[in-house]
């Protein structure tokens, strides 16, 4: 074999790597003549094989001599393997085994001066295949025959040849009518049950399967080197004679492989059925073995309008048609841009299987600067499926602009997704190309303005889209700003909650009128849905008492454009809040911050329960009628005496109050948590 | 024009004795430590005969590898000023290039009948050629040429190789016997048939990677953009690139040449 390879130097030690593949370059196999010898005729091969010539289509991988074995009183053949070169050991246990009619023996192996050799059967009628001499078709059905018996008994031992070429078949008797398969210099043992196995090959180029390519191998890539080997020795020459490797490679895998006119239509259905690249459909053992009782057997053409091979976009995304893939790069946006920014090569190679045309334009879409990797993405997605909805979020996929508008306002996510999407270049890439390019060139328009201010500008853009969509819905709370006594030289400061219950964004000014000059509010800008504004009113010290009033004004983008928010607050002098200021301060050691909220518990609660300490004994009129209690005329000692029994007797009353009150407290609790 | 960075780089690798990987920056070229160059805008170089950057990746064992890679880029750098003449258009680089290459292949052929275990020897190669404005690009074998762009790096060469092919026709194939269908030299079996292109886009804030594929079959894309994307200066960066390749095994002889567009 004529491969060249990146070899260790002796010294080091071998890699651990299975069959040593990995650490060497190769070159595939040509029709190479032979490298340079190292033993001479007369010298000894481990002091046992004398050779008497170098054989002449040895490759590169190793040297092949014709040797006599005084021992066993036979000329053999010997490979010498060059370098560090090492067969796996396995196979070559194997085939040490491996006797059949049909196959060159392998007597022994061993090593010499840290050289592999590997003692082999002679084959007295040389090499079958003699360039530039064309065979007959009966000698090349001859020869079918017997590689078919072989390559039955090989796979049926779990060996796949592998490396079956013109040049790896050698006639046994001088006479030149047996034909025996040799060389299993690369075949390696199947697994059993594992049918298609990825291995380390490597494989000569013009007789490699389409699946060799794939770097998978399976019994029936020897039948497709079969047919090419049919091809060659009927010509005398490969059938890829001064072909470059990738249009070789091109005729294996996508295009047909020409089978000459000239041969006969029995030849030809044979090598149609060998040249299949779909491992179903390609003949094996029992289709060969039919066709050479001269049954007549189908050949299977695989109708491929999709493409040969998948594009993978990520693990377990497989895409078959230009719809999938844009599908799947539309779903997978980030396993997309790194298609697009790491392997658009790949990428447009595999369109251009299906449209030349558009990989052409895709390429350049790439390579033009000026648009982000989102935009270039969706472009490439637009352009491979020109009628594709607008993939907003799992879940949220929109066929038209207005459709898009209402699904970007479904929710907080929808929205986030739509203000990156819209801002990143992604929608109006969408709209560009699929018929709705108005939009995109109103946007445009817009765009600049909205740089720092996102939301603002979606909101703008959901109203382009669909002008039907209705406004944001304003409410505020409370709808009437109420700061009661202010001491003069003191300030309070409630907040207003300003919020949209509508869909969309909700963004405007707040402002003041007639507000005296010691108003501050903690923003003037109102944006979002959630708005908390901070009024602080501070009142000077020389401030007349009295009630006052003034007003806040906002102006928003929601339906009342404009809404008036009267305030009133009553300056006392510091003197009076001084005086009022004993009652304050207990109050609040009392209940804290919350005295307003526990007085209000405290007074509901104590009406309830009154309510519900007559609607017990309602459902009772005796009960009634015995526990009514009449204070007039008693001393106060009796009415709490009477009360306490009245108590003591009626514990289901006893229960209602205590789950009463403690409903109170969790209600006050809550009031106050809440502010 | 304008002004450029380049830094080159190379090692054995932890598992080889010997680099049989070479690069080339604007005549020098050496298979150890690293090489930095700084090139004002307008120079005069870029503008005739053009700035030639190389990777070449040994093959055939030992010394064979090697040289094969020591001769083809000494061949490269020698001869360039002879096959680029000023006026040239576009066309006529791109087929000088080719030209010039396979006179490299010539070259280590014919050290190869010098003595038999340098028959088989041969090299693949990678490199640019920054003439003007233009960039060109050529390859054969499995040596890479990446582009760093906006945080993607993206890769400009397909390997000529099995896997390479189904590159081609957009199927990724993990491929580890490592053939090469492509090189200079090689041998009986060694076929030469460059592939450049022209025109490539190589614009301010790029960075070229050009790579054996020591560097490439170790080293994972994305951490190579990460490392790329650093502040660092672009020997750090370089010298990084070499570090994770051989932290993850360097099996390989490993070559890296950076070049950055400022």
């Amino acid at each position: 074999m004529a491969d060249l390879t990146k070899r260790m130097p002796a010294a080091e030690p071998a890699k651990r790597m299975p069959g040593g593949a990995a650490e060497t370059k190769r070159l595939p196999e040509g029709f190479a003549p032979a490298a340079a010898v190292s033993v001479r005729p007369g010298e000894r091969i481990d002091d046992q094989f004398e050779v008497v010539k170098p054989l002449s289509d040895a490759g590169g991988e190793a040297e092949v001599y014709l040797c006599r074995d005084p021992g066993a009183g036979r000329e053999v053949v010997v490979k010498l393997y060059r370098g560090n070169f090492k067969p796996k050991m396995d196979i070559v246990q194997k085939l040490k085994g491996l006797k059949h009619e049909d196959i060159i023996e392998v007597f022994d192996f061993g090593e010499w001066n840290g050289r592999f050799y590997e003692v082999m059967e002679h084959a007295r009628g040389g090499p079958v295949f003699v360039p530039n001499r064309s065979m007959s078709e009966a000698q090349v059905i001859q020869i079918v025959k017997e590689v078919n018996n072989a390559l039955h008994f090989c796979h049926s031992r779990g060996i796949i040849h592998r490396d079956l070429k013109p040049t790896n078949l050698f006639y046994r008797n001088p006479d030149k009518t047996d034909v025996v398969l040799g060389d299993f210099g690369i075949s390696s043992i199947m697994e059993e049950g594992e049918e298609l196995h990825k291995t380390t090959a490597h494989h000569t180029t013009h007789f490699s399967a389409p699946e060799q390519y794939l770097n998978q191998v399976h019994p029936k890539t020897d039948y497709y080197a079969l047919g090419i080997t049919i091809l060659t020795l009927l010509k005398g020459r490969s059938p890829f004679e001064g072909w470059t490797n990738e249009a070789v490679y091109t005729a294996h895998s996508v295009q047909k492989v020409n089978i000459p006119e000239t041969c006969s239509r029995r030849l030809q259905s044979l090598l149609s059925g060998l040249l299949t690249k779909v491992i179903e459909d390609r003949w094996g053992y029992e289709q060969v073995t039919r066709w050479l009782n001269g049954e007549e057997v189908e050949v299977r053409v695989a109708k491929t309008e999709r493409h040969q091979q998948p594009f993978s976009v990520g693990p377990g995304l497989a895409a078959h048609t230009l719809q999938e893939l844009a599908a799947m790069l539309h779903s997978n946006w980030q396993h997309g841009l790194g298609i697009l920014g790491r392997k658009a090569e790949v990428l447009c190679a595999w369109v251009a299987e299906e449209n030349q045309q558009l990989a052409k334009e895709i390429r350049e879409s790439i390579e033009q600067p000026g648009l982000s990797w989102d935009e270039k993405l969706m472009q490439v997605i637009c352009w491979l499926d020109p009628g594709r909805p607008y993939l907003l979020a799992p879940g949220y996929s929109a066929d038209t602009p207005q459709e898009l508008a209402q699904q970007i306002c479904s929710n907080e996510r929808t929205w986030q997704a739509g203000r990156d999407q819209l801002f990143s270049g992604v929608i109006p890439m969408w709209l560009r190309y699929s018929r709705f390019g108005a939009f995109a060139a109103a946007w445009e328009r817009h765009k600049a303005e909205f740089k720092e201010r996102k939301d603002q500008g979606l909101d703008v853009f959901v109203r382009l889209l669909d002008p039907d969509l209705p406004p944001p819905r304003i409410t505020v709370s409370p709808a009437k700003l109420e700061f009661g006594r202010i001491a003069a030289g003191q300030e309070k400061s409630p907040s207003l909650s300003i919020a949209n219950h509508g869909r969309g964004y909700l963004h405007g000014k707040i402002t003041s009128e007639g507000a005296p000059p010691g108003l501050r509010l903690s923003t003037a800008e109102l944006e979002g849905n959630q708005n908390q504004v901070t009024v602080t009113l501070r009142v000077s010290a020389t401030a007349e008492p009295g009630k006052q009033q003034f007003g806040l004004r906002l102006k928003t983008n929601a339906g009342e454009s404009e809404i008036l928010i009267p305030c009133t607050y009553r300056v006392i002098s510091a003197a009076a809040a001084r005086a009022g200021g004993g009652m304050a301060r207990l109050t609040k050691a009392l209940f804290g911050a919350h005295t307003r909220q526990v007085a209000r518990a405290m007074i509901s609660g104590a009406l309830l329960g009154f309510f519900l300490r007559f609607a017990l004994m309602l459902d009772n009129p005796a009960a009634w009628q015995r526990r009514t209690i009449n204070f007039s005329g008693q001393s106060w000692e009796t009415v709490l005496q009477r009360s306490l029994e009245f108590g003591r007797s009626a514990p289901l009353h006893y229960a209602a109050f205590f789950l009463f009150a403690l409903f109170l407290a969790g209600w006050a609790w809550r009031q106050a948590a809440r502010r | 024009m304008r002004a450029l960075h380049i830094y080159g780089t190379s090692s054995a690798g932890k598992v080889r004795a010997v680099n049989e990987d070479r690069f080339l920056i604007a005549g020098i070229h050496e298979n150890a430590g690293g090489v930095m160059l700084h090139l004002p805008a307008g120079a005069e170089l870029v503008r005739h005969p053009g700035l030639l950057v190389a990777v070449a990746d040994g093959m055939g064992g030992h010394a064979a590898g090697e040289l094969a890679s020591r001769i083809a880029l000494q061949t490269l750098a020698d001869q360039l000023q002879y096959y680029l003449k000023p006026e040239m258009d576009n066309d006529d680089v791109t087929r000088q290039l080719g030209h010039l290459i396979l006179f490299a292949d010539g070259a280590i052929r014919q050290q190869a009948l010098a003595a038999p275990e340098f028959a088989d020897m041969g090299c693949t190669l990678v490199g640019i050629l920054l003439r003007g404005e233009n960039c060109f690009c050529f390859h054969a074998g499995d040596s890479r040429l990446y582009r760093h762009r906006q945080k993607f790096l993206q890769q400009l060469t397909q390997d000529h190789s099995p896997a390479g092919m189904m590159q081609r026709r957009g199927v990724e194939v993990n491929d580890p016997s490592r053939q090469v269908t492509n090189c200079l030299g090689g041998g009986p079996a060694g076929v030469c048939a460059p592939e450049i292109k022209g025109a490539v886009s190589f614009t301010s804030g790029d960075i070229l990677l050009l790579c054996s594929d020591g560097l490439s079959e170790m080293v994972p894309v994305e951490e190579i953009e990460q490392t790329l994307q650093t502040e660092a200066p672009l020997p750090e960066r370089g010298e990084l690139l070499l570090k994770l390749a051989n932290d993850r095994g360097g099996h390989d002889n490993i070559t890296v040449v950076l070049i950055e567009s400022i």
